[in-house]
């Protein structure tokens, strides 16, 4: 069975959160914001693409004011449907609406040992142990750059977490933390040697790219520089707002959805007009404050519910849904973290996202922890199965057999079996996972991936 | 069903088969409370049991109090309107992050969820505070309001109680 075929919920259950009068609302003051204020643009290409275009750009602030007609006109071109590929094809991960996925989480900068619980900061080796744990579960469906190679070079960082992830695993992989040229073309042609080919890394991308946007409003250089190479390449572009209730958007939920999708829409039209049928991905991580600490809640209530606003605009605009899931702030694997990504995936599947990101994190997405994942990996089948409710016919209802059958339950197997808990045996399996080697990688892929990384450094030498 | 027939709806719930307060029963409780509230239950039956509602645990009762906290504020859901728009606020704010100063923000602020037994602040701080379990945390909540008296039982109503038990118990009845 391929792997898709295990996170397909058909017409899943869903809340009905937003009517459509509230979702055309939220549209209406985004297309508001975005052609009076504006969008601070901090890259050239992008300001020159959406100029020839019809929008008004100051050079002076490079502010692009973007009329809403050229925003309807760039988001009628936005694929509705399209796969993100993977190193081996039963990884492929068809994007339609019926299935859901999870990915691990991304740019966390610690790792916990699961015995002795000390935290340290992250090494290549954590992310390579992190595919190993995705790649061996059935619900987890990608694998990301969890937390960061700080052992590697800088300059070649990102490529060392993309060789990690995908030597150890076969599944598709999400790439954050692009900043300069050389490292997406170094990536891209990585992507392409697993491919097979350029046009064939367009139809099956080995990658998606989370391109974080700067609440209020504000698009990066690169980011933006980036969305342009990545978008020609064929490669599917997640723009991720981040907008703090009550600090870099309004408290009140309605207005800070407004903030994040109209830093979506911005990006998105950029791309759409520079290249028509762009892949793009309603995405983000809008998060709150706790008011008395300060500290970020990645999971209070109203962060989910501001995250479950991205489903409802997604569906709106035909386009998928990806937002973060999973993050949570509890410090040790356990209770708070149950609960917390129990409600946080199950917010965000029953209002329409098509994938999560991520798993096995801790701490507000700052601690790797991959029994955590184990434990995610097990709630995320229970919310599977609750998405694709309840089927009512003749052969369920069962009627005769109810009428032809009459009537028909422990805690000492469980003292007797060692009394583990939930997180324990988590535990075990992580180290049974650990102890196995990897699916084998290709020797002449692992030979120009080394090639690769090794260009890219000397480029990165010369700059 | 139960708003097919015009009667209130009390479902079953929080059968956890977890054997002590963990990661399971957190997620089936959690995962439980928020479908069947979501579905229209009115009131759900069973906070504080484990093991196949065989065992009561008083840290299970005040987690499940916690985790309802949640689920309630996110059935009220997103108000979709003028004032929580605040596209005048955007406009005015524009590419500045300054909403906490805000009178808005201040406005709505004391609205959000507090957490009361969730981990909130930063790694440093819980590790200084001895790296509590939720549990234990838990089981603090619940000691402390032990050594609370119960609010206060009117005298003659306990007068009856007495009275109705010790003429069941003696088989008057």
């Amino acid at each position: 069975m391929a792997h898709a075929d295990k996170c397909y919920v058909g017409k899943r259950v869903k809340l009905e959160l937003l009517s459509q009068d509230d979702v055309r609302q939220i549209h209406e003051a985004t297309l508001d914001i975005i052609e009076s204020v504006g969008v601070k643009f901090y890259s050239q290409n992008a300001l020159d693409v959406l100029e020839a275009n019809g929008a008004s750009v100051d050079p002076e602030t490079t502010v692009a004011k973007i009329p809403a007609a050229v925003v309807e006109k760039a988001m009628s071109t936005v694929p509705h449907e399209f796969t993100l590929g993977a190193r081996n094809p039963e990884y492929d991960l068809p994007l339609d609406g019926e299935h859901i996925y999870i990915s691990s989480d991304g740019c966390g900068v610690f790792s916990r040992d699961p015995i002795s619980g000390e935290v340290r900061s992250s090494r290549k080796e954590d992310l390579e142990n992190c595919a190993k744990v995705v790649q061996a579960l059935d619900n987890v469906s990608a694998t990301s750059a969890v937390v960061s190679a700080q052992d590697c070079p800088t300059e070649t960082r990102v490529l060392h977490e993309f060789d990690a992830c995908l030597r150890n695993s076969e599944k598709h992989n999400i790439v954050v933390s692009i900043k300069e040229d050389w490292e997406a073309r170094s990536l891209i042609r990585m992507a392409e040697a697993l491919a097979g080919g350029t046009e064939e890394l367009k139809l099956r991308p080995m990658f998606t790219a989370i391109i974080c946007t700067v609440s209020p409003l504000h698009q990066e250089r690169f980011g933006m520089d980036l969305a342009l190479v990545l978008a020609e390449a064929g490669i599917p572009v997640s723009f991720y707002p981040m907008p703090i209730l009550g600090a870099t958007g309004p408290v009140t939920i309605a207005g800070s959805a407004v903030v994040n999708n109209a830093e979506f829409i911005s990006g998105a039209t950029l791309v759409q007009l520079a290249h028509p049928g762009a892949k793009v991905i309603h995405g983000g991580g809008p998060t709150a404050m706790y008011m008395n600490s300060g500290a970020y809640a990645s999971n209070s209530p109203e962060a989910l519910l501001l995250r479950s606003c991205q489903g409802h605009m997604a569906d709106f605009y035909g386009v998928p849904a990806w937002y973060g899931a999973g993050a949570t702030t509890a410090k040790e694997p356990g209770i708070q973290s149950a609960y917390e990504n129990a409600l946080a995936m199950f917010m965000a599947y029953a209002n329409g996202a098509d994938v999560t990101f991520g798993t096995g994190l801790l701490d507000g997405s700052r601690i790797l922890c991959l029994e955590n994942m184990v434990v995610d990996d097990e709630i995320i089948g229970v919310v599977k199965r609750i998405l694709t409710g309840i089927e009512v016919s003749e052969e369920t209802l069962a009627v005769d057999l109810i009428k032809k059958m009459g009537f028909n339950g422990n805690y000492d197997g469980w003292k007797n079996a060692g009394a583990k808990t939930t997180t324990e045996k988590a535990q075990e399996k992580v180290a049974e996972i650990l102890a196995t080697p990897a699916v084998p990688f290709p020797a002449d892929l692992g030979a120009e991936f080394d090639a690769i990384i090794a260009a890219a450094a000397e480029e990165a030498a010369t700059v | 069903m139960a708003q097919f027939y015009g009667v209130p709806a009390g479902l079953g719930w929080g059968g956890t088969k977890s054997k002590q307060p963990e990661a399971q029963s957190a997620y089936e409780n959690t995962l439980g409370m928020v479908l069947e509230l979501a579905a229209g239950a009115d009131f759900l039956f069973g906070a504080g049991l484990l093991d196949s509602a065989q065992q009561m645990s008083l840290e299970e009762l005040v987690i499940a109090d916690e985790v309802f906290g949640m689920v309630t504020r996110l059935l009220r859901g997103v108000a979709v309107e003028r004032e929580t728009l605040a596209v005048d606020l955007i406009k005015k704010l524009s590419f500045k992050g300054d909403y906490l100063f805000e009178p808005h923000t201040r406005a709505h602020v004391r609205a959000l969820w507090q957490a009361r037994l969730s981990e909130t602040g930063t790694y440093d701080g819980w590790k200084s505070a001895g790296s509590p379990h939720l549990e234990d945390k838990a089981r603090a909540v619940a000691d402390g309001i032990l050594a609370s008296p119960a609010p206060e039982f009117p005298a003659e109503l306990d007068r009856e109680f007495n009275d109705i038990i010790a003429a069941a118990e003696s088989g008057r009845f």
